[in-house]
């Protein structure tokens, strides 16, 4: 993670990184959801599709997140938001 | 039907959904399923300009796709039942998240009138929104409303009507404007995908059995939705073609743009919908941290969430078994008043067993009032659960539990329900279960609603403390503290074996939910909403308690004492008498009580007398109810009260021996009746199989009866160990002192009629009056009786199947008689295993039941850690 964050130059792909991975007050934009069907039509319908930018108000490192999108808070359990690549800013 | 207007009500979860819908329908709601499922369908009433509006609430959902129940429920309402009008409730201060939904209804071709609500959060947080814009962009109306505090109810009733085509032609016409400004026709830019939508259109170009817009049929078979799928080929000759050429357009646009064409489609919703909001509100402070977000970092936090929630569930305990049951020291007296009217217009008792028709009715008001006795308790119960929902909690609870839970295979949102269930001591599987179903994974709500009946609930409580008192004198507090805590380690080593098997394939649901802002409550919510959820118990509980209280009374009173019994008893009752009358009649009292229809009337004017004397400590009225009862019948009293009058006193020792003498008869009767009933033939049959958890049939009798209600147990345990002959003529010692003392020292309440008041969950000193007495008279009568077998008798209680109450709830809630069914079966044979290997194994191992205790409390937390450990199933695949 932090050979990742210090790398200056790569593309897009290298710099995809993990939900689960982002810390409290970090901010991110959604790269793509690899989750089922379910879980990923259950985050669009949140705001949560790529390219929507998020910020992380919670991850206690067990159970759920808690991000702020937009104006709402959503909760996404750790196995799916395992499954969410997302891009840091710059 | 061209007189009523039918209009649906669709909205995000936490877009005030609820309060607009009662803003608009006031009172005139009720409450159903909808057809086959057991999502809860509210529908409320209203007239508006003389025509009357049927609005049903659409279950709240975040889209319209067929993932969940939910959302198949509000789209196949909207797809069959063809609502003239769908009013769309938006939150104000978060209009682009929800008009995700709001495009779907507007491609089903749906006539939609937006409730933009929560208006006044939105101007809090400094938005200002354009509504005439939105009004354009979307082309349908768009009415700000404040549905919490009742504003633009009016406004949204005009614009329905308007819009919605109301029968009142005349009105309409003369509202209707000259171009108005609404084009229904609004869509979403699909961009890349819309010539893959025009090809799918155009086959579906003259295709009228649809009922539903091409468009919509297209993206949706694009998106890949089973639903589409079926109702294509249900409506369509020949579905076929069209769902092969949508598959292969499927095919193409992954191809060509390496991600799936229902992403895509999600993606343009949201570019489109951030476009809107974009263009009609203005934020300033967009994006700022909400005092709700400061709030959360406790309240959520990895530590200090903890504490709070803990907090929050012991002033749920608190307030409602605590305070509740001080309460029920008001509530009670109503209910024992309103049986003793009944018991007075109801035939007087007889002198050995009484006449049918009194045991009876008696016996159901018991029942009833026994459930009734909770009223106060559930009306703070619940009215603390709607602060708790009004106040955005309970999604926070569900956010800090979820972990844990979800390693039993329930669900962050199971844990009201277990609470309410009473996860330490005092609860009511009832609520409990009704409240699983705001669980919203199907798995996981089945799971909760199957072990929330194993919570100690505060029916099972008076049995725990019966038994601890008599058989684990030394150690009260620990094997409280055993039976408190096993009971949820069990419910989760239960769900977790649940969910690896009889569950295994029912449908999950990732936990993904809104974390909405906090609110500040209304009072007046808080009490609507406690109320109608009380009143709620109140209908569907008490009219199945009364059902399943009349067969179990016929369980226990047939076939009833053998006439060569009756004939002997008759004899008893004839000497009894004889021997009164013989020593009255040397008195001047004797012509008062010549009969032996005067004597059951003595004994009714002394019970009559008791009850009215009972709580009155005030001399002035003492004295004022004396006086009624000397003008009533003078002699009656003086031989109940004789004073100096040595004549009177004679009488009076007669009196009491009869009084005696006529108690051991009617408890000989009522041991006899037991014995020879179905149930008791019953219990004797069991014998054999639980002997080996320790179960005579006297207990299996109690269990029985607990069917119907578990304060029965203790209260058919009061009436199979009947007092021994002395202890009767103590006990009418007792009652017959109680006039001199104003009736208090016997209560007015049979043994049975105490337990059962006992039962009202009063955990320390519990055991008072009849039962105190029971707690010694089973420790005298049953020898035999160990801890061991008290331990088995608990556990079994604890996982004993649910009372009818808590049975039809689970029919309710799960939807099915088959889930009903198991829960039975599943929890009789749980807790038959359990108590037999209590103690059998205890036996054969020669352990003493406080060690049998510790050893199954290390079995039960060694199961739960390997059952934590166990992983979960993917929940999505």
């Amino acid at each position: 993670m932090l050979m990742r964050r210090s790398w200056p130059f790569g593309d897009a792909e290298e710099m995809h990184d993990c939900l689960t991975r982002l810390r409290p007050g970090d901010r991110g934009a959604v790269a793509e959801v690899l989750a089922g069907c379910k879980a990923r039509c259950r985050l669009a319908s949140l705001g949560l599709v790529p390219g929507c930018s998020f910020q992380v108000v919670a991850n206690a490192g067990r159970g759920p997140l808690l991000l702020r999108v937009g104006e709402s808070r959503v909760m996404v359990e750790r196995n799916v938001a395992n499954k969410v690549r997302i891009h840091r800013p710059e | 039907m061209a007189d009523q207007l039918l209009v649906a009500l669709a909205g995000q979860p936490n877009s005030g959904k609820s309060t607009v819908f009662n803003m608009l329908t006031g009172a005139r709601q009720h409450v159903a399923n909808y057809p086959g499922v057991t999502v809860e369908k509210k529908v409320g009433r209203f007239s508006f300009n003389g025509s009357a509006v049927e609005m049903v609430d659409l279950p709240g959902t975040y889209s319209l796709t067929s993932y969940s129940l939910e959302e198949r429920v509000a789209r196949d309402f909207v797809i069959r039942d063809r609502p003239a009008v769908i009013v769309n409730v938006v939150d104000a201060s978060n209009i682009q998240r929800h008009l995700f939904l709001t495009f779907q209804l507007l491609e089903m071709g749906a006539a939609v009138v937006i409730s933009l609500n929560m208006m006044d959060v939105a101007r809090g947080r400094g938005q200002e929104i354009d509504v005439e814009r939105l009004e354009r962009l979307l082309g349908v109306p768009v009415v700000p409303t404040v549905g919490r505090k009742g504003l633009g109810a009016d406004e949204l009733r005009r614009a329905l009507a308007r819009h919605g085509g109301a029968p009142d032609t005349a009105d309409r016409a003369a509202d209707a404007q000259p171009g108005a400004p609404f084009r229904p026709d609004f869509r979403v830019d699909y961009g890349d995908l819309e010539p893959a939508i025009a090809r799918l259109e155009a086959m579906l170009d003259g295709e009228s059995s649809l009922g539903l817009p091409a468009r919509w049929l297209a993206v949706k078979l694009l998106e890949g939705d089973e639903g589409a799928r079926r109702l294509a080929m249900e409506r369509m000759e020949n579905a076929s073609a069209l769902l092969e050429a949508a598959a292969g357009l499927r095919r193409d646009f992954r191809r060509e743009a390496a991600r799936s064409a229902d992403s895509y489609i999600e993606e343009r919703r949201y570019a489109q919908a951030s476009a809107i909001a974009g263009e009609c509100v203005h934020a300033p402070r967009a994006g700022q941290a909400t005092l709700s977000d400061k709030v959360d970092r406790i309240v959520c936090h990895r530590v200090l969430g903890y504490p709070i929630l803990f907090g929050v569930l012991y002033l749920m305990y608190y307030l409602s078994i605590e305070l509740g049951y001080e309460l029920t020291n008001y509530s009670w007296p109503v209910l024992a008043k309103f049986r003793e009217i009944v018991a007075n217009i109801l035939p007087m008792e007889g002198f050995a067993s009484d006449p049918m028709l009194r045991a009876l009715v008696l016996w159901l008001v018991d029942s009833v009032n026994a459930l009734l006795n909770y009223i106060p308790i559930f009306l703070l119960l619940f009215s603390y659960i709607a602060f708790l929902e009004d106040l955005g909690y309970m999604p926070r609870m569900a956010f800090l539990l979820d972990a844990f839970f979800r390693r039993f295979g329930l669900h962050g949102q199971s844990t009201l329900p277990l609470v309410l269930g009473g996860v330490y001591v005092g609860g009511c599987a009832v609520p409990g279960v009704m409240a699983s179903r705001a669980v919203s994974d199907e798995r996981a709500r089945l799971a909760t609603i199957l072990v929330v009946p194993m919570m100690n609930c505060l029916a099972k409580v008076p049995l725990y403390v019966l038994l601890i008192g008599v058989y684990f004198t030394a150690y009260k507090a620990q094997a409280l503290f055993f039976i408190a805590t096993v009971t949820i380690l069990m419910a989760l080593v239960t769900a977790k074996l649940l969910n690896l098997s009889v569950l295994k394939d029912k449908e999950t649901a990732p936990f993904i939910m809104e974390m909405p802002p906090y609110h500040a409550p209304t009072v007046g919510n808080i009490v609507r909403s406690g109320l109608e959820r009380v009143w709620l118990y109140v209908r569907k509980i008490t009219t199945v308690v009364a059902a399943v209280s009349v067969i179990l009374f016929v369980l226990m009173q047939f076939p009833g004492v053998s006439s060569e019994r009756h004939a002997e008893i008759d004899a008893q009752v004839h000497a009894a008498q004889a021997a009164f009358f013989k020593a009255a009649s040397r008195t001047s009292y004797g012509p008062a009580v010549d009969t032996p229809e005067k004597i059951d009337d003595l004994f009714a004017y002394q019970d009559r007398y008791k009850s009215a004397r009972t709580g009155i400590t005030d001399k002035a009225a003492a004295q004022a109810v004396d006086e009624r009862f000397i003008a009533e019948n003078e002699p009656f009293f003086t031989i109940l009260k004789p004073k100096g009058d040595k004549e009177a006193k004679a009488v009076g020792r007669a009196f009491k021996k009869l009084r005696g003498e006529r108690l051991r008869l009617r408890a000989e009767v009522r041991e006899e009746v037991i014995n020879r009933s179905f149930l008791g033939s019953m219990g004797r049959l069991l014998e054999p199989v639980t002997q080996w958890a320790g179960f005579n049939w006297r207990v299996n009798v109690a269990l029985l009866s607990a069917l119907a209600a578990k304060e029965n147990v203790v209260a058919t345990l009061g009436a199979l160990y009947q007092p021994t002959e002395s202890a009767a003529m103590d006990d009418a010692a007792a009652q017959a002192d109680a006039p001199e003392e104003g009736g208090a020292a016997a209560d007015g309440a049979g043994p049975e009629q105490s337990a059962v008041k006992n039962a009202q969950g009063r955990t320390e000193a519990p055991v008072q009056g009849g039962a105190k007495a029971l707690e010694q008279r089973m420790a005298e009568q049953e020898t035999g009786f160990t801890p061991l077998h008290a331990l088995a008798l608990m556990l079994f209680m604890a996982l004993y199947p649910p009372c009818m109450a808590t049975t039809m709830v689970v029919k309710v809630q799960s939807g099915s008689w088959k889930w009903m069914f198991f829960s039975l079966a599943y929890m009789t044979g749980l807790g038959a295993v359990v108590a037999t290997l209590v103690f059998t194994g205890g036996r054969t191992l020669g352990l003493t039941g406080v060690e049998a205790m510790a050893w199954f409390y290390g079995l039960v937390v060694t199961a739960t850690i390997v059952a934590g450990l166990i992983k979960p199933q993917p929940t999505d695949s």
